[in-house]
């Protein structure tokens, strides 16, 4: 759609083409439209010789991961019989909780699983299409470096979040609150995080609607609502808290304890992580105090 | 005056690249959002710098990344403001 902007647009069909290309995607375009395509081909053979190079190295990091990812899931889940995020909350549903420290250990499994899967995916569509040629940054980037919340939502879904940006973000940053710099960024963060984010996966599970009937669908909606205002509010006030503190430098003693707050940030999120409309978001706060020993 | 726009600017963006650590050197048509060196809300910074100095006003023109890409392209919004 933001291609059509582009006064070197291509044709309609190529721009079509783009929403499925042959290197994979999903609802979410990687990377981008057919603009955005031109812009990052390579221009000669030197540029598509280090391109490809990159396509191999990209795709042999997510074959390891693949490995690593199998291993890991026969091992906790075939073995050690950890439940899953979403087998653990049933229990807790049906007042058979796992104890607290399996639970921890639910979280902190699943968000490994979930960050290495996401990697995978976007690692083999990123290499599939650098091998096309096109110098196409990686989806995810080594989050577990990110040191804020932004950062990490930035290393985590590259696309995603440019798609909310460039939707979002942008469109309200420039046009609303321009005399107040942290309204304007909140308002802007909100739109793009919580109600993009929202808005996004209300349309692509669209089918709910056809399911459940519209009333039912968006009241079945409300866990995923409170995600989205959650996970905004934190983007918003590690950009604020950013900015406050940018001329302090940490030192090597202050770098792992920012990184533990954003993955502890995102591994409690993630219980509220849920597009589906059968829980009642009582039962994620019931999980949720149950980790820390409440209930 | 271009050169003492482009100058503006280059410590701008060298600041910028300078406060996420990235020191390496940078050329006026080296890409820095689509090469990765700079994300989105930098872009925004960017943004806020040129409303700021330059009193460029993005909701009436519109804003592109691709136009505040590197040092030469964003010179040449300014130049064309």
């Amino acid at each position: 759609m933001l291609d059509q902007q582009d006064k070197d647009r291509n044709s309609v069909g190529v721009q079509l083409g783009t929403f499925h290309p042959f290197w994979g995607s999903s609802t979410t375009p990687i990377p981008k439209g057919a603009a955005y395509l031109r812009r990052i081909e390579s221009k000669n053979p030197i540029d598509l010789a280090v391109t490809q190079l990159k396509a191999l190295k990209l795709i042999l990091w997510a074959a390891v991961l693949s490995v690593g990812y199998s291993f890991w899931v026969k091992i906790l889940h075939g073995v050690l019989h950890i439940p899953t995020l979403q087998e653990a909350l049933d229990l807790s549903i049906a007042r058979t909780p796992c104890p607290w420290c399996v639970c921890w250990l639910v979280i902190i499994t699943a968000f490994v699983e979930n960050l290495l899967a996401l990697s995978i995916w976007g690692h083999k569509c990123v290499a599939c299409c650098r091998m096309a040629g096109f110098r196409a940054l990686r989806n995810t980037y080594s989050p577990l470096r990110a040191t804020t919340i932004a950062e990490f939502w930035n290393r985590y879904y590259f696309y995603f979040k440019e798609l909310l940006v460039d939707f979002f973000f942008y469109p309200t940053f420039f046009r609303y609150f321009k005399g107040r710099r942290r309204l304007r960024i909140a308002a802007a963060t909100f739109m793009a995080a919580g109600f993009g984010n929202l808005f996004f996966h209300f349309i692509r599970d669209i089918g709910y609607v056809a399911e459940l009937g519209l009333r039912q669908a968006l009241l079945g909606y409300h866990v995923y609502a409170f995600y989205c205002l959650a996970l905004s509010t934190g983007i918003v006030a590690s950009q604020l808290r950013k900015k406050a503190h940018r001329e302090k430098q940490p030192g090597p003693w202050r770098v792992l304890s920012p990184r533990f707050g954003v993955i502890a940030f995102y591994c409690l999120l993630q219980i509220f992580d849920d597009t589906g409309r059968n829980r009642l978001i009582t039962a994620h706060f019931i999980f949720l105090l149950h980790l820390f020993g409440i209930r | 005056m271009n050169m003492e726009a482009r100058q503006k600017i280059r410590t701008f963006v060298v600041a910028l690249l300078n406060q996420k650590g990235d020191t390496g050197k940078v050329g006026d048509s080296d890409s820095l959002l689509l090469s990765g060196r700079l994300q989105s809300i930098d872009a925004v910074e960017i943004a806020v710098f040129l409303e700021q100095e330059f009193r460029i006003d993005f909701s009436d023109i519109g804003f592109d990344e691709t136009k505040v890409d590197s040092i030469d392209g964003i010179t040449s919004l300014v130049e064309h403001r």
